[in-house]
This record gives structure tokens, sequence and C-alpha cells, in this order.
């Protein structure tokens, strides 16, 4: 197969979050952000749209949805087959471009849900994976301060034919973004949102909660298992449009991995803090693992004694070793004898609403990306941080007492780039929104020191302000029903 | 030099594979404890044998797989490394008594006294660990082929020899990322 990239400097003023609503009435679109703006913890964002396939993994089979230039639906194919071993197989036609000034030039960006490793034999809800092929991006480099319009194209014609497609495309992308409409859509104060008090959650009852840590702990004093990531969702209705929400959220809760992505039939939103694996063109990997956390300090010297806390707290520490034992474990297995190196170990990092303990790690792959990352996931998903110790144990004992499946929750978000280069992050701090419900998972690792009422406060925690954002914009419908409307029809 | 690992189906197994692999320039060679017979241990010859960490008691039999039975023919013939887990199943084989800790250690540093012996050679005399575990070996009416090579300060086992064998276990976890200067007791134990 034939292809051609091209790369230009796009000079524009607006930010990647403003154009993507350019793209509002498309299908597939979204945006995978660093809204901290900070080099180290995230140096790059991704607007994408128009997707040339669409693969819809179920258990086992999947959809195979083909779309013209102007986002138009021509043809849908089934197949029997591994949804994983399908997006490998397309992953491989395309990871052809050599490349490695910039982190992707077109890729397949979506997600693995949880299911796909813990509970693949239920049966049908949402995709189990799905990724859309994006050959036209723009990128923003938030060090160097630059955009880049990045348009490539795969055919077995002529190398000029891929060109003129490329080029073609490009003006497509482009018009969409000089055509957009402007919302009439004011993003409020953090503060006024961050005072919002939620009601109306639908969750398990902290006794219930309760009951269910104490069994878990049980099961740690008899020698059982020794860490449980044990997790629950909360659902709430939602009137607004997941965009507005993305836009809320971007100011409310930044994080290295905000990511909005319009599935046509459902959405996510994330605010995840937490990387799940990223491997370089030159195939080393790097790990970051973040167990333990406490809140911000409304003072700069109560966040100084919080993070001193953090730092001594001999339950956080426990829990985060053991997983970093864990995590070096699974990636020891797939990694060459000597290349696992710890970058950092147990140390503080402040996010917008938390405290974490984080520790990085880095190795290189037994094979090529494409190879090692799906052997990864073969071998290893889920993650330590998401399940626990030891794993095979902790996994029984989720699938026994967690109310109903995971779904999406705890899977991993991002892409496979054509230029050998893979990153995903863990999907927490998460909405999922499907018609007027959203859903947004929240847990804690379980180990035989935790208290079962302070879990249950840090997992309210921990995605209280989803719920703050989404009260807002609730509220918003209810009294001023025009604001939103114009635009939520025109999404739909 | 050829290294087998037994893995009882934990969650750090890899973290000793990478740790020895870089000691002896290649690949271990890892078998889930069910999955590795007698038989193929025969047929693989390796120089060391290697029993994970692992879960729940040792005491039950689907928590072992074949390792009772490895240990028992080949003491004899390969030195074996017991960690955790597998530290308890070769005690339990040489007939100590395993006992349930007084308290859980999941993730704890503790601070262990080393005896003057080979495995522990360049180590200091007290050294910090990282232990996981739930069972210990009883201090009381140890049996007299075992001799105690490290303990707490409250004289719990942390590791045993059985006499006149190169046969070690080790209740803490020295592949460890908690654990200092682990990787020297693996270097010790394959010299």
């Amino acid at each position: 197969m034939n292809h051609y990239k091209n790369i230009e400097i796009l000079q524009t003023h607006e930010s990647l979050a403003e154009m993507l609503s350019a793209f509002s009435s498309t299908k597939y679109y979204g945006i995978l952000e660093s809204t901290l703006y900070h080099a180290e913890r995230g140096r790059y964002s991704i607007l994408y749209a128009l997707p040339i396939i669409v693969i819809r993994g179920y258990q086992t089979d999947a959809e195979i949805l083909h779309f013209d230039l102007n986002n138009k639906l021509i043809k849908t194919e089934r197949i029997e087959k591994d949804p994983l071993e399908l997006i490998k197989e397309y992953y491989k036609k395309y990871n052809v471009i050599k490349y490695d000034k910039l982190p992707i030039v077109g890729g397949a960006i979506g997600y693995m849900s949880n299911d796909l490793y813990m509970d693949a034999t239920t049966k049908k809800g949402l995709p189990s994976l799905l990724f859309g092929f994006y050959d036209t991006m723009i990128l923003e480099d938030m060090l160097e301060n630059k955009k880049y319009l990045i348009s490539t194209n795969f055919s077995d014609s002529s190398p000029k034919k891929c060109q003129e497609k490329a080029n073609q495309k490009k003006k497509i992308f482009i018009d969409y973004i000089h055509s957009k409409k402007k919302i009439n859509f004011k993003v409020p104060e953090k503060e006024e949102i961050n005072k919002i008090i939620v009601n109306d959650i639908k969750q398990i009852p902290k006794d219930e909660y309760v009951r269910k840590i104490n069994t878990i702990k049980d099961l740690i004093n008899k020698g059982e298992v020794m860490q449980v990531c044990f997790t629950y969702q909360k659902e709430m209705e939602f009137h607004n449009s997941p965009l507005f929400l993305y836009y809320l959220l971007r100011i409310t809760n930044p994080s290295s991995f905000a990511a909005m992505m319009d599935f046509d039939d459902f959405s996510i939103i994330s605010n995840s803090p937490e990387r799940y694996v990223k491997l370089n063109p030159d195939n080393t990997i790097i790990w970051q693992m973040i167990k333990g956390t406490m809140k911000r300090g409304v003072t700069p010297e109560e966040d100084e004694k919080i993070k001193e806390n953090l730092k001594t707290s001999k339950k956080d520490k426990i829990e985060h070793i053991m997983c970093l034992d864990l995590m070096r474990n699974d990636i020891g297995k797939e990694s060459m004898i000597g290349s696992v190196e710890v970058l950092k170990y147990l140390e503080v990092i402040e996010y917008p609403n938390v405290n974490h303990l984080v520790s990085f790690l880095k190795s290189k792959g037994k094979c090529e990306n494409q190879e090692s990352f799906f052997n990864y996931l073969k071998s290893s998903a889920p993650a330590g941080g998401i399940s626990g110790v030891p794993k095979r144990r902790a996994i029984e004992i989720i699938k026994n007492l967690e109310i109903g499946r995971r779904g999406i929750y705890t899977g991993s978000l991002g892409y496979l780039g054509f230029n050998n280069s893979i990153d995903f992050s863990t999907i927490v701090r998460t909405a999922i929104v499907q018609g007027n419900k959203l859903s947004a998972g929240a847990g804690g690792a379980i180990v035989y020191s935790s208290n079962p009422e302070d879990e249950y406060e840090e997992t309210n925690i921990k995605v209280n302000f989803i719920f703050q954002a989404v009260t807002y914009l609730n509220d918003l419908i209810k009294k001023n029903k025009h604001i939103a409307y114009d635009f939520i029809n025109e999404c739909n | 030099m050829k290294v087998l690992i037994i893995d009882n189906y934990d969650s750090f197994t890899y973290n000793i594979y990478q740790t020895v692999g870089v000691i002896t320039g290649n690949e271990p060679l890892v078998y889930l404890n069910d999955q590795i017979t007698i038989k193929q241990v025969k047929e693989i010859n390796p120089d060391r044998i290697i029993i994970s960490s692992g879960i729940g008691s040792p005491l039950k039999e689907e928590n072992c797989g074949n390792c009772v039975a490895i240990v028992k023919e080949f003491y004899n013939k390969i030195p074996i490394l017991g960690i955790s887990i597998g530290n308890l199943i070769i005690a339990n084989t040489f007939k100590c008594k395993i006992v349930f800790s007084p308290n859980v250690q999941h993730g704890e540093l503790i601070s262990v006294n080393l005896n003057k012996v080979a495995l522990f050679d360049s180590l200091p005399d007290k050294m910090t660990a990282m232990a996981y575990y739930t069972y210990i070996i009883d201090n009381n009416n140890l049996p007299n082929n075992i001799d105690i090579i490290a303990e707490t300060d409250t004289k719990t086992i942390m590791g045993f020899k059985v006499k006149n064998y190169p046969v070690y276990g080790l209740q803490f976890n020295p592949e460890s990322i908690g654990t200092h200067n682990g990787s020297l007791i693996f270097k010790n134990f394959l010299n």
C-alpha cells in the first residue's frame, strides 16, 4: 500500500477545544487534550474527526463502518473475529509511516473497555472496543506553541493519487473549521461549579458499600488476597450536551489526559490523570503508576501538610508499592531483560483537585510496538492498579462483589499512531453519556488497613466534580431553556 | 546458567525473572506451578530452581501445584530457593509447622537480621525488606534439619536453610522494589 503524509503549521489563535465544536454535526469526532498546560505532564493535544473507517468490536465479532470524505456512512461490514485481533490487523496495515518528530501523524483513536479483559463472556452492551481510523487531524504542541495540520492518505493507487486525496481531505477538514457556527455558551467560573451541592446520584448505599469492603477485608485477613480495587457506578440523568460537559470539566478539573470522544450513539468525557502506557517509535515504553490520593489543601500551608501526610501515610505507601511491584511484574514479562527502569519512585504530585502518589517506569519491549502492545494486553490487562494483587484472585473477587459490569470504566483510551507510537490513558474520572443517562465509575484499592468509611469518602471526592458540572448543566436547561437547545439540536 | 522459576500464580514472578535474567545474562524459564512436572524438570535439567510467592495457605494443595513433589524429588540434586509461599512450601515439605502470622504483612517494610551465610554474602547484618505474607513458620519445635538464617527482632523466621543441602526459604520478597539490595541475594544463590 502507498501512503502520503503532509504536515503543515496551522496559523490560528483558536484553541483545539474551540475548533472541536466545528465537528459537532459529524460522527466519531473528538479531542485528546492536555488541559493542564504542563510540558512534562502533557505536551500535546489532538483534535480529530472524519474517520476513514470505524471498528466497533463486541465479544466475538465486529462491525466495520466505512465513511466517505464527507463523513457519510457508505458501507457496514460484519466480521466474525476477535475484535482485538481485528484492530491489530488493521493497525499493522496503516502503521507504516517512519516519522518520530511528532507523537502522531494519523492514527486509530478509540478505547478498549474493561469488559474486554475482565468479563468477555457477558451479553452485549456498548462496544467492548471502538476505534476510528483518522488520516486527518490537528496536533497542538503546547511547549512550542505550534499547531500542526496533518493529512495522510493510504491507498493502492499511485503516490500522486494519494497526495491528491490527502489534499482533498485536508480542505474538507479545514472547511469545517472555517464554517463553524458560534456557540452561545459561556463557561462559568470554576468557583461557581465547585460550590454546587450534588443530589440525585444513583449509587450503592453506604451501608452496602461498607459491608462489601468488610467482606474484602475478611478475605485479606485470611490470606486469600492482598489488595482489591473495588469500584461502583454512579448514575445521573443528563439533559445537556456532552460537548458542554467537556467544556466545563476542562476548566474545573484540568488533567493530563482529558478527552471528549463522540461515538455517534454515545460519548466519553474523560478527565483521567493517569497514563496506562506509552510506546515510543523507538520501541521504548513509558509506564505511570498513580496510587494513593488525598485532597488538595485550601491554603498553601494546608496543602503542604496534606502532601507530607500523603508521603508518610503507611496505608497509601503499602497500596502504592504493592501495585508498583505488580506493575514491574507485568512490564517485566513483555520487556527485554534488564530494560525495566524506575524513573520516579513514590513522588507526591499535585493535580488540580487532588494530590497523588506517583511512580514512573521505563522499559524496552521484546518486539516491535504493534506486537508488544497487544502481547502486553493479552498477558497483563487489566492493570494491577484497577484490579488488585495478586491479580487473578482479585479479579475473581471483583466479579463476585461488584454490582454489574464495569463496561468502559477502567478500560483505556488513546491512540495507535501510524508512526509506531502508542499512547493510552486509564479510563477513570470519566463520564459515559448515552442518551439522557450519564454514568461515572469510582473506586479505590482496599488493603488490610483500609477504613471502609474513609474509602467511601475517597470514592466520592474522586468524581464529585463530574456531577457538579452535570448538575450545573441540567439546571441551565431547566432555568434557561433556549441557551443550549439550538446547539444540542444541531448536534443531534 | 539455566534457572527454572516456578510461578505460584503470583503477581510478582516476573520481577524475579528480570532480576535473575540480568545476573545470568539469559532468560530464565517460567512455568506455572501446575504446568510443570518432575519429568519436565528432569528434561529441562536446570542449574537452579526458584519457587515464587503466591497466595493463600501453603497447606492447601491447590495453592502449591506440583511444588511439593518437585521439592521432594530435587532437594538433594538442585539448589532451590523458595520465596514467601515458596518458602512455606519448602518448610512444610521439611515438616515445619505453618501458622497464621499474628499480624498480616501485606507490603510492609520490615527490618531483617541476617546470619553470616553464603546466601547473604556482602549484605549487612540488618536489611530492610518488603514482605507480603499471612502465614509464617512456627519457631517453636523446629525440625533439627532446619537452620534459621534470618529473623526479625521479634524472632519471626524470615529465612531458613535445610542442613547439608543448598535449599533455602525466604519469608520476605527480595525481588520487591522495597527490598534493599535484594538482587545480591539472587546473585549469591546463583553463584
